[in-house]
């Protein structure tokens, strides 16, 4: 069934690293339940190697369901320090009508 | 719910393989061909035909053409003779010096004489070459040469019946009172065979020349072909001669048009039946192809839905169907499960009555689908339900459910909405821990209750979840709902809830024709989310 729902929404992660070598995600698309077990498998295997920081690229993420929001709580219980980057207005309503503004601490646009 | 229920003997329906008979299309085809052969042969039989038929009359004419030709080699001669007989007043020397070259060896005649009419008869001058067939018929000169007389400048005479069969001519000279005859026999050979050289214009045709309008067989001059009558198809031509006429009739002795047209008929024929059992094959085999495919995408959406029946009927069990009756207030709820297949979603409701004047109401949101979100919506509806009874507060609740749900153990959270109603009191104790806010209506006016926002059940949070108590007025309404409602791409959540919160303000309805019109105005088409909406009103 996912190769149904994934051909409705197209989502991509684009994975690299900042300057001081921390990993990177970028996040294009609309993250919804069809992608959410995409996304967690990438940031699963990111995580496995206990990172100090976590940095998501939020700039090109158009729309983020609440599986989606479970995957970014659940890289935020793993790493210590994560950041959240250039959330558009969309998402950043999102985290916080969901009560997660403690959790996934947005960075100021 | 189930959309696919077991049959009365217990097991499942299962769709037999599409069976191997010929498609309806493929016969179509195979008669669609062969009437389009058919149709091309009988068109290319016909022009071929017709075009035989054509080249024969070309070639015929030609040949009659030269047969035209040859009767000067006969006249001119004659007619000279007669003309020098008429000059010379009926020299004999004179008309045998003449004659010499014309008759025996090479020359066209067995015979030539010279013949005075007088009032006894015709009578003979001089003979030269062998004596002519026509005196040993009684009374023929007579006759032939009044005819010539009457007929200049050729009279013939037909010799064929004789001994020595063989043909006449009579030639008078121009002035018609001359009483000069010239005559003139010529012998065919005996098998009168006509030898047609194979390359000549001619040589495809079959030729028999009479003597004569019809083409009778004692008038038979020559002809190449060797049986007769002449069969098939034929063509006849006659060409003047003398007082007579010489008849052609013609038969192709092969194809005039050449081997390829004939064959081209048979050639159509074939290469048509041919391509018409390739494109029976094909039709046949792309019929088959889209059996197996349907068959197959029938196959996959039974599984499928027995996939989804599955999740669909545990949520079904633990959602109450009907509300209970509770006095004071009257409630209703919608549910419509989203998703294709296995994706039902993970939402519920409950409404759990604590005593005569205070009930529970919970709304929850698990975020996952299929059978996992399920499990975990009923691990939460049941533990909710314990705690209500045994008189947990809303915010209470909340705070043990921590214990049963955990985003790294189980990889998704639920967003609830937890309050406890005072009927009487006109009032609630609500927390909300992720979820959307609750819409406040009241008469024609309507506000969310924005109270603070919790983290969601699941998530390790250090804030503990805090009650708040919000004053309901008077027959006022409270609605609950899951984000289903509100959520659509590229926009934000709060457009979602300024259109829901638009649509449920709009006009005075009953609480089910409020509930239907938000469910069914408020979401776009194709939408797969579940969509769960809850609501209270006073009656007072």
């Amino acid at each position: 069934m996912e190769e149904l729902d994934t051909s409705e929404t197209s989502f991509t992660i684009e994975q690299s690293s900042n300057a001081a070598g921390d990993p990177m995600l970028t996040l294009h698309g609309e993250l919804d339940i069809s992608n959410a077990d995409m996304f967690r498998q990438t940031v699963e295997k990111v995580v496995e190697k206990n990172p100090a920081r976590l940095v998501f690229d939020l700039a090109q993420l158009t729309f983020m369901d609440s599986s989606g929001i479970a995957v970014m709580v659940y890289a935020a219980n793993k790493v210590s320090d994560i950041e959240l980057r250039h959330a558009s207005t969309i998402i950043r309503r999102v985290v916080e009508a969901t009560g997660l503004t403690e959790i996934l601490r947005l960075d100021p646009s | 719910m189930l959309s696919n229920p077991p049959t009365t003997d217990g097991s499942t329906e299962i769709n037999a393989a599409p069976k191997r008979l010929p498609s309806s299309l493929s016969i179509v085809v195979l008669l669609a061909g062969l009437v389009l052969t058919g149709t091309l042969a009988w068109v290319t039989v016909s022009i071929h035909d017709h075009n035989e038929d054509r080249l024969l009359t070309l070639e015929l004419h030609q040949a009659a053409s030269v047969v035209s030709a040859a009767v000067p080699s006969i006249q001119i001669p004659l007619s000279s003779a007669a003309e020098l007989a008429a000059a010379t007043n009926g020299n004999p020397l004179q008309f045998r010096d003449y004659m010499a070259t014309y008759v025996g060896g090479k020359g066209p005649f067995a015979s030539a004489s010279l013949w005075r009419v007088g009032s006894g008869g015709p009578t003979t001058v001089v003979i030269v070459g062998s004596t002519p067939e026509l005196t040993t018929i009684p009374g023929a000169a007579a006759t032939l040469f009044s005819q010539a007389r009457r007929s200049t400048p050729l009279a013939v005479l037909n010799l064929l019946g004789q001994r020595r069969p063989g043909i006449g001519y009579a030639a008078v000279p121009g002035s018609s009172s001359s009483p000069w005859v010239v005559y003139a026999e010529r012998i065919l050979p005996t098998d009168r065979k006509l030898n047609v050289t194979r390359n000549s214009a001619f040589s495809q045709l079959n030729y028999a020349i009479y003597l004569g309008r019809s083409a009778t067989p004692s008038n038979l001059l020559e002809a190449s072909a060797t049986e007769f009558p002449l069969r098939g198809q034929q063509a006849t031509v006659v060409v003047p001669f003398g007082n007579s006429a010489i008849t052609v009739v013609a038969t192709p002795n092969g194809e005039l048009g050449g081997g390829l047209l004939a064959s081209l008929p048979l050639i159509v024929a074939l290469a048509g039946a041919l391509l018409s059992i390739i494109a029976v094959v094909l039709a046949d085999y792309l019929v088959r192809r889209r059996r197996q495919a349907e068959w197959l995408a029938s196959e996959n959406r039974r599984m499928y839905s027995e996939q989804r029946s599955i999740a669909e009927v545990l949520q079904h069990a633990l959602l109450p169907q009907v509300l209970p009756e509770i006095a004071g207030v009257e409630t209703a709820i919608r549910y419509v499960a989203g998703g294709e297949g296995t994706d039902v979603g993970g939402d519920w409701y409950d409404v759990i009555v604590v005593d005569d004047t205070h009930f529970i109401f919970v709304l929850g949101d698990v975020s996952g689908r299929g059978v996992e979100a399920a499990t975990i919506m009923a691990r939460l509806h049941f533990a909710i339900r314990a705690y209500a009874v045994q008189g947990d507060a809303p915010d209470e609740i909340l705070g043990k459910l921590g214990r049963l749900l955990s985003i790294e153990r189980d990889k998704c959270f639920a967003t609830i909405l937890c309050a406890c109603v005072d009927v009487a009191g006109h009032s609630i104790t609500l927390v909300n821990a992720g979820h959307p806010p609750l819409l406040l209506l009241n008469g024609r006016t309507g506000q969310f209750v924005r109270t603070t926002v919790f983290s969601p059940v699941g998530i390790e949070d250090p804030t503990p979840y805090q009650a708040v108590n919000v004053a309901v007025p008077e027959r006022a309404t409270i609605v609950a709902f899951t984000d289903g409602l509100i959520e659509r791409r590229g926009e934000t959540i709060d457009s979602g809830l300024e259109r829901l919160r638009t649509l449920a303000t709009e006009g005075p309805l009953g609480l089910d024709e409020l509930l239907t019109k938000i469910l069914t105005e408020s979401t776009t088409a194709g939408y797969h989310d579940d969509r769960a909406i809850l609501a209270v009103r006073w009656k007072s």
